[in-house]
């Protein structure tokens, strides 16, 4: 298990004594302890990463308009989190009809591959890998990625997608099934 | 698939993940960019990608670059290409390139804005009115009392009448009659994010009682969506102000762009495009965002209609937001409170809303069927007056003059004067006699009537086949007759009366019902709700919100597959106040919500 800093990050503890924090603070401390994170979360959500970065945008946006009426402040991260998620969604939904018309010969290389010889073959995988998850249902997607890139429990991904537990449980099991398949169906 | 294939894809997922991410660099400029909007957030706050600020989402420009001018324009391009969302094929660029022909001026009778400047107005302060909601928690344990009037606490109840405005989904219309929707969500509140680019605030921030939202989603076209929402006032003057507020938003968003106005029952309604960024990257499709609103004396709804297409070439008036605000208006009439719908006249059917007394003798206990939203039948228990002579008759009876207590299920509306006078019954077959004034209503001999009778000849038949199923379910019988003043009726708009044949659970019971705790019941604790499910793996999820719309709890219980098993969902010892209960199941194609069963309750 690759476990990046990033990831430490997402599970994030992060340091918020919203009580005494203005808006304006609690966006600044936010974006540095998990901005970058969440762009990543949204660019494995969605297939356009220059969309990524302004989902994460409209978050801390959304939030900062909220502050003031967040329930429980100390949620913000996952305040955040639900909301990139959400918003991916619908711009999931919103790119399906321009990707039909496009054709892109390849959608998944959508940035520089790496250009070391000795990475070919591991990216290689990686884009099979990526291309397989595409073809899982939506919320399979998101259970996958939260759990498998963002490294949460099922509690905080039932929270982050607004479903049950047992609903993680099920998607995960049945979108890692899914996944195997397609990659079975791609070799 | 084992468990070593699973962990061996999950590891292959865990790094192309995050090899994946690792090759995402977000820019420096992240902060910046959230302070410069942020410091103007109290003019628009996030919304959904496709919001219509400045930000830079597209790599090119429009290719007609009067549709960037202004909303209005959107609707004025008629020369004819074709329109995503209508059967057009969009796999090719345009033959011929939308050029503007003509320009549509603003209907004159719509509301001037009031104000023009780019920066939206303030929300109008909520009324200082904090009137008591009728739906306050009574202290019997029953829905209603039993030997009084049924009170109208059902219908005044701004949330519930919020909730009873929505349009249903297959009443939802589109541009053709190819197009459908189906409800995917519908919640108390305004939802997590307020939908379109016009509304800056949620409506209970104008001083709402109660907002109910809808969602809808085409199951054939992955890029159209609908949003209603439904706001209840403490009067009308409070709606009139939200909609003025609207307005202003709507000036300020467009200044250049008046509303335009659609006829509706309840008056005029107000509706504009508010977007037409282009689908990027593909630069021959664009958004178009259609919003407008319609008010109906204290009740607002507003609606957001959403759909992608290469240019709108829709007749004036009938525009997808245009043709939904008729339905909305239709739908806010009936949702109005009794006393504002009760006739002068004498109805010569003693129509009534069904109530329920859980404390009832059982001899005073029928149950009612009726139809849900997604063409199924659920049961009802309503209490009568008094214990019957005849239980067959007076559940005929009670079905056939009573509304459900649960505003998700449709009414019964008969079209005729007739009353129900009698049912003969032979072992599992029936008679039922009408009598009246008057020859039946529409289509001659049909007996059912009302707004829901709105569809294609098949969508009606599909309505009365469902209507006169859930009739001999309430009877208990598996096969009826009908005559109305004494002439045998053999058939009604389509639906073959001579005889009528039950049809098995499979084609027409609810795959999930909850039999227990009724609509607006009041109980005590512990609470104990009851399902019955018929479901993928016997697995119903419950999820339990409180009266703010907030999650408490959610799980599952285990029924049946294949078969009908009711099962207890213990929620405990509960704080005194209003709850609602869902039971649903997840779908084993795409994991979304289906089957879904809400029931709000009050603990003592």
């Amino acid at each position: 298990m690759n476990t990046s800093s990033a990831v430490n990050a997402m599970k994030g503890v992060a340091v918020l004594p919203a009580q005494v924090l203005d808006a304006d603070d609690a966006v600044t401390q936010l974006y540095a302890a998990h901005y970058a994170a969440l762009v990543r979360l949204a660019s494995l959500l969605v297939r356009h990463s220059g969309e990524a970065e302004e989902i994460v945008q409209d978050a801390f946006v959304s939030m900062h308009a909220k502050w003031g009426r967040l329930r429980e402040p100390d949620k913000a991260l996952a305040y955040l989190r639900r909301c990139v998620v959400n918003a991916a969604r619908s711009a999931h939904r919103h790119h399906s009809v321009s990707d039909k018309h496009l054709h892109r010969q390849d959608d998944t290389v959508r940035r520089q591959a790496p250009s070391a010889e000795h990475q070919a073959l591991q990216a290689e995988t990686r884009s099979e890998v990526m291309a397989a998850l595409q073809l899982v249902s939506q919320r399979q997607r998101e259970v996958l990625v939260l759990r498998y890139y963002s490294d949460l429990s099922e509690a905080a991904i039932a929270d982050a997608i607004g479903i049950s537990r047992g609903a993680v449980k099920s998607h995960a099991s049945r979108g890692l099934s899914a996944l195997r398949a397609n990659l079975e169906d791609q070799r | 698939m084992n468990t070593s294939d699973n962990d061996q894809t999950a590891h292959l997922l865990s790094q192309a993940l995050h090899d994946e991410a690792a090759g995402s660099s977000p820019s420096a400029a992240g902060l910046a960019a959230i302070q410069a909007r942020t410091a103007t957030s109290d003019q628009r706050g996030a919304r959904s990608w496709f919001s219509s600020t400045n930000r830079s989402r597209t790599t090119g420009s429009w290719p007609v670059a009067v549709l960037g001018a202004g909303l209005a324009t959107a609707a004025v391009i008629t020369t004819v290409v074709v329109v995503g969302n209508q059967g057009s094929d969009n796999s090719a660029p345009p033959a011929v390139q939308p050029t503007t022909t003509e320009e549509r001026e603003p209907t004159p009778s719509a509301p001037a804005p009031t104000q023009t400047s780019a920066s939206a107005p303030a929300p109008a302060p909520a009324p200082a009115s904090t009137q008591t909601s009728a739906s306050e928690p009574s202290n019997s344990t029953s829905t209603e009392p039993s030997n009084e009037p049924p009170d109208t606490s059902a219908t005044t109840d701004p949330a519930t009448r919020a909730k009873a405005a929505r349009i249903d989904a297959p009443d939802f219309p589109w541009t053709n009659d190819l197009i459908t929707f189906e409800m995917v969500s519908s919640e108390p509140g305004s939802g997590s994010a307020l939908p379109g680019e016009i509304l800056q605030s949620p409506f209970t921030d104008l001083g709402a009682e109660a907002v109910h939202r809808t969602d809808y989603e085409s199951p054939e076209s992955a890029t159209l969506a609908a949003v209603q929402l439904t706001a209840v006032f403490a009067g009308e003057q409070q709606a009139a102000a939200a909609a003025d507020t609207v307005l202003q938003w709507q000036a300020a968003h467009d200044p250049d762009a008046a509303p335009y106005t659609v006829p509706t029952e309840v008056g005029p309604a107000s509706y504009w495009f508010s977007s037409n960024d282009r689908v990027a990257p593909d630069k021959y499709s664009g958004w178009f965002i259609e919003e407008g609103f319609v008010v109906d004396d204290d009740t607002l709804t507003y609606l957001v209609v959403e759909s992608t297409g290469q240019d709108y070439n829709v007749e004036f008036g009938d525009e997808a937001v245009a043709q939904a605000l008729e339905v909305a208006a239709r739908a806010l009439t009936a949702s109005r409170p009794l006393t504002q719908t009760t006739p002068d006249v004498a109805d010569p059917i003693d129509r009534h809303e069904g109530f329920y007394d859980a404390n009832a003798p059982a001899d005073r206990q029928v149950t009612m069927y009726y139809v849900g939203p997604n063409g199924r039948l659920y049961a009802e228990p309503h209490t009568l007056s008094q214990a019957p002579d005849d239980p067959t008759l007076a559940a005929v009876q009670e079905w056939w003059t009573s509304t459900a207590i649960d505003p998700d299920l449709a009414p019964v509306l008969v079209a005729s004067e007739g009353v129900v006078v009698g049912v003969t019954t032979e072992g599992s077959a029936a008679t039922i006699a009408v009598e009246g004034p008057g020859a039946p209503g529409l289509g001659g001999n049909a007996f059912f009537a009302g707004d829901h009778r709105i569809g294609s000849p098949q969508a009606l038949h599909e309505q009365d086949l469902l209507l006169y199923q859930a009739l001999l379910r309430t009877a208990g019988i598996q096969e009826a007759r009908f005559t109305y003043d004494g002439k045998l009726v053999d058939e009604s708009n389509g639906v073959r009366l001579d005889p009528l044949q039950a049809l098995p659970d499979d084609r027409v019971r609810a795959w999930i019902d909850i039999v227990d705790i009724v609509e607006g019941q009041t109980v005590a604790n512990p609470v104990t709700v009851t399902v019955s499910g018929n479901v993928f793996e016997g697995t119903v999820n419950w999820e339990l919100y409180d009266e703010g719309g907030s999650k408490l709890d959610d799980g599952f219980v285990t029924t049946a597959f294949t078969s009908w098993r009711e099962a207890d969902i213990e929620l405990g010892t509960l704080e005194p106040g209003r709850y609602r209960v869902r039971c649903l199941e997840y779908s084993a194609a795409d994991g979304g919500a289906t089957n879904v069963v809400d029931k709000t309750f009050t603990v003592q």
